[in-house]
């Protein structure tokens, strides 16, 4: 079922809303070089489920490799509360340690992006999606 | 086991080489390491070289302004701070260190920093240390300022 959540960053200028089913949207982790520097727990939420509160003006993003993900963090303290990844970039990834109501003991990291091997993994978890649908 | 390890942020502007045991990782469940999700190293400033990066390094602080979170600027990675609990020392984020797998890396400490007086009276106790001076409150500031200060760039 759909729930309504809150996060932001740490210093309370960027803020955001969320509708998300936390029992059908398992919370993921990614072993890639920026992934592991930022300790993103990702929840995947569609484009028209966040909606962001404030802040969207104290963001600086950055870009790299390919230039498709978008890393959006605060620029005044820092924090990645949500991102455009390259995976889905019409859509978000929130990072669900800037949830409000983050809990790491009922909310722990239910699956794994191979994305050292970011093509391979992606051809495989696409294959394995188109096969559900 | 200590060891000599570089890391840096993502874009690569912020470079560091320190003197780091692994074995005595830790965590910690206050507010901001929560959504940084950064895994503690700590290391003495003299075993601590900030090899490039000062201009691209800003710190935010909060409540006692004592902790300095140092973060790139430019990719918004925190390979390093200081921490408010030891204010004359250095913390290595582990996930910054080359070479790290993130998800495999597993704290085997842990700082109870959501009731953060709690928890350094027990980090005191534990370590028999006594409380480190904050030097008005200017400690952790100081800290950085010597690190920027004999940073090449």
């Amino acid at each position: 079922m759909l729930k309504s959540y809150e996060g932001g960053c740490h210093c309370g200028r960027v803020r955001f809303r969320i509708a998300v089913d936390l029992a059908e949207t398992p919370i993921g982790e990614c072993n890639c070089s920026i992934c592991t520097k930022k300790a993103i727990l990702h929840l995947p939420v569609a484009r028209d489920r966040l909606q962001i509160l404030r802040g969207a003006d104290e963001m600086t993003t950055y870009r790299f490799n390919t230039g498709t993900a978008r890393h959006m963090f605060c620029r005044h303290c820092g924090i990645h509360a949500f991102y455009q990844p390259r995976s889905d970039p019409e859509n978000y990834s929130v990072n669900a340690r800037c949830l409000d109501d983050y809990d790491p003991a009922t909310m722990p990291s239910q699956r794994l992006f191979d994305g050292r091997e970011w093509e391979a993994h992606f051809a495989k978890a696409g294959a394995e999606w188109e096969a559900k649908v | 086991m200590l060891e000599v390890r570089e890391g840096g942020c993502h874009c690569g502007r912020v470079r560091f080489r320190a003197k780091v045991d692994l074995d005595r990782l830790s965590e910690c469940n206050c507010s901001i390491c929560t959504k940084k999700g950064i895994l503690h190293l700590p290391t003495d400033p003299a075993d601590f070289t900030l090899l490039k990066g000062k201009t691209a390094l800003v710190a935010y602080t909060f409540e006692t302004s004592v902790a300095q979170h140092t973060f790139c600027k430019h990719c918004g990675m925190h390979p390093f701070y200081i921490p408010r609990s030891q204010p004359h020392r250095v913390t290595v984020n582990a996930r910054c260190l080359d070479g790290i797998d993130g998800p495999s890396l597993k704290p085997s400490r842990f700082f109870g920093g959501r009731d953060w007086e709690a928890a350094q009276a027990k980090r005191l106790a534990d370590e028999n240390l006594p409380p480190p001076d904050p030097m008005g409150g200017r400690a952790g500031a100081l800290t950085l300022q010597a690190i920027l200060d004999r940073a090449a760039e």
